[in-house]
């Protein structure tokens, strides 16, 4: 008797305990699930932490460089062998939102996917067909350092050449478990900040559209390799 | 080496302006410059000073839609090129951030920086530009190099100085080491023989001593001739015009002449990457003000020894306290319809940003 009119009584308490503290523990894993993808927290060694965000951009500058210097490619293939690099060690997803920063959200999806594409097209083209005047250049890592929600900076000097003490930091995030670089400093010139504001400029004064058309009316340029080749014979 | 070119050939123009202006100890007697100097110094400072207390944002700041009523007056935004509610909502946004002093604006004087901007463009067009081509028609590549040591050399008596006005005795004895050194057994500055030994080139002028200090930069302005500067910048090359004071001593033509010809080598140097820099940059403009910015910002923090080699914008140029509403807002609008408030879940969170974007796009 005593048991059966205990027992629901045990299991109405029980019941009621299960779900308060399960609502409790959700609500606590939650918090601690927002609050550690808000900010993880810092890593406990540093030196460790950074070993393989240094290791991989002291790889991708060697690869890179040994691409250059190697004599029986084409400048065509050269170029896409960097390319081929440099789709693999940057992030351009990440680095299109930084860039766009709360324009981000002006944009509807598939303008946003839209806008990576061209600008990684971009990025590789400007930047990669310029690449073929560094061919002795020898660039020296010279340390890391953890920034606040674990990203790594990564510090190098460029060691001899034209450009011989110029600095270049390579900001790198971590995401699904592999390091990518979010952002290339150059004496203090952050590739993200400074496309940041021009993007601003172009968004503020015609609208998302016309960035995404302006994008794609440069990837269209006629190559800057060729232009580069023909003005450097009339001029020598 | 990839990624560095375009970015580190931008502080080079800079340089073209510093020299320039060496050629004000042509128009201002010694005395007149530290006027001039002073003046300028209290001006900006004052003027900062304004600023800062002006710019105290009463609690109640103009609510957005003014801002942009008022920026639509003033012309700058040209409405009828684009879909008028979008371009309203990223103007609103903008105006909204820099009242809040989430990005401080470093050029109020923008509407004059641009028209100067415009005029120098115009002058290296038909000037400069040719020239320089010109000239790296004519000369041989050695030439132009020892050129351009000379012309450091020229220079070494403004580094060495501001080494001193910033208390840094090593960089001043790599200073004298390298002056000596150039000097002598590099014929007259011609060869770069201290860089060969190892000494490094130390870069210091004024405004960096300035800054050194503590002196705010002020707004950015563009000289006409001179470039992109700020005011601090353009205080600080008066004060090193006092370090090339020799100069005053040549007689005139011969002044004219050694400086034309050491811009137009430096010009002629720079020319494929002024062209790509033109070329590829989305506003020209925006692109050489953040860039000297930038530049003006990490040089200076490097002299006062701060390991800060990242834009001042810190944790606002790679974090927002939205990133995960970034993420989010994807499945929300794929989700929009049933309106259900399951992306408050972190898992979803994380997993949102494919699958939602993929959701969307089908």
């Amino acid at each position: 008797m005593m048991n059966r009119s205990r027992s629901p009584r045990w299991e109405r308490v029980g019941f009621q305990g299960l779900v308060l503290w399960t609502g409790a523990l959700l609500v606590l894993w939650c918090q601690v699930g927002v609050a550690l993808a808000a900010r993880p927290a810092p890593p406990e060694d540093p030196e460790a932490f950074v070993v393989a965000p240094t290791q991989l951009v002291a790889e991708t500058l060697e690869q890179i460089i040994a691409v250059l210097q190697n004599p029986t490619l084409s400048a065509e293939a050269r170029r896409q062998e960097i390319e081929a690099l440099a789709f693999a060690v940057f992030d351009f997803k990440t680095m299109s939102k930084l860039v766009l920063a709360r324009n981000w959200k002006k944009l509807d999806p598939a303008e946003r996917e839209e806008f990576v594409a061209q600008f990684k097209i971009y990025l590789s083209r400007n930047y990669g067909s310029r690449l073929d005047r560094f061919r002795q250049t020898e660039v020296v890592i010279s340390g890391a350092r953890v920034e606040p929600r674990n990203d790594v900076t990564v510090f190098s000097t460029v060691a001899d050449g034209e450009y011989a003490g110029v600095q270049l930091d390579y900001r790198l995030r971590q995401r699904d478990g592999r390091w990518r670089v979010i952002d290339v400093v150059i004496e203090g010139i952050s590739l993200v900040a400074n496309f940041r504001s021009q993007f601003r400029e172009v968004l503020s004064r015609k609208g998302p559209e016309a960035l995404i058309r302006q994008l794609y009316k440069k990837n269209a340029q006629p190559d800057s390799e060729s232009s580069d080749a023909t003005s450097t014979e009339t001029d020598s | 080496m990839l990624w560095s070119e375009p970015w580190c050939t931008v502080m080079r123009p800079e340089r073209t302006t510093e020299l320039k202006v060496l050629f004000l100890n042509r128009f201002f007697s010694n005395r007149s410059r530290m006027g001039i100097a002073a003046l300028g110094l209290t001006l900006a400072t004052g003027l900062t000073v304004a600023e800062r207390v002006l710019a105290e944002p009463p609690e109640d700041a103009l609510p957005p839609t003014v801002a942009l009523e008022a920026e639509v007056d003033d012309g700058l935004a040209t409405p009828g090129q684009m879909d008028p509610k979008r371009a309203m909502a990223a103007e609103i946004e903008i105006q909204r951030e820099i009242a809040e002093g989430r990005i401080p604006n470093p050029d109020p004087w923008e509407n004059f920086n641009r028209r100067m901007f415009r005029l120098n463009e115009q002058a290296d067009v038909y000037g400069f530009e040719p020239a320089a081509r010109a000239w790296r028609f004519i000369t041989p590549s050695i030439l132009r190099k020892g050129i351009d040591n000379f012309n450091a050399l020229l220079l070494m008596p403004v580094v060495l100085g501001n080494g001193i006005l910033q208390l840094k005795p090593l960089n001043a004895v790599q200073d004298i080491a390298r002056i000596v050194y150039n000097a002598t057994f590099g014929l007259a500055g011609l060869i770069d023989v201290a860089t060969m030994v190892g000494i490094p080139q130390n870069d210091e002028d004024f405004g960096q001593t300035l800054g050194y200090w503590g002196v705010p930069s002020g707004p950015y302005v563009v000289m006409p001739f001179f470039g992109p500067s700020t005011i601090r910048g353009s205080v600080g090359r008066l004060g090193d015009s006092a370090g090339t004071y020799y100069f005053s001593l040549l007689p005139i033509w011969a002044t004219f002449m050694v400086r034309g010809i050491e811009l137009v080598n430096l010009r002629a140097r720079f020319l494929d990457e002024f062209d790509e820099n033109r070329r590829e940059s989305f506003d020209y403009y925006v692109f050489l003000r953040d860039a000297y910015l930038q530049n003006r910002r990490a040089r200076i923090g490097r002299a006062r020894g701060e390991n800060e080699m990242l834009p001042g914008a810190g944790d606002d140029l790679y974090y927002f306290d939205d990133e995960e509403e970034w993420d989010m807002e994807d499945s929300e609008r794929a989700g929009d319809q049933d309106g259900s408030g399951v992306q408050r879940e972190p898992d979803s969170v994380k997993s949102s940003p494919v699958g939602g974007a993929d959701d969307e796009s089908k």
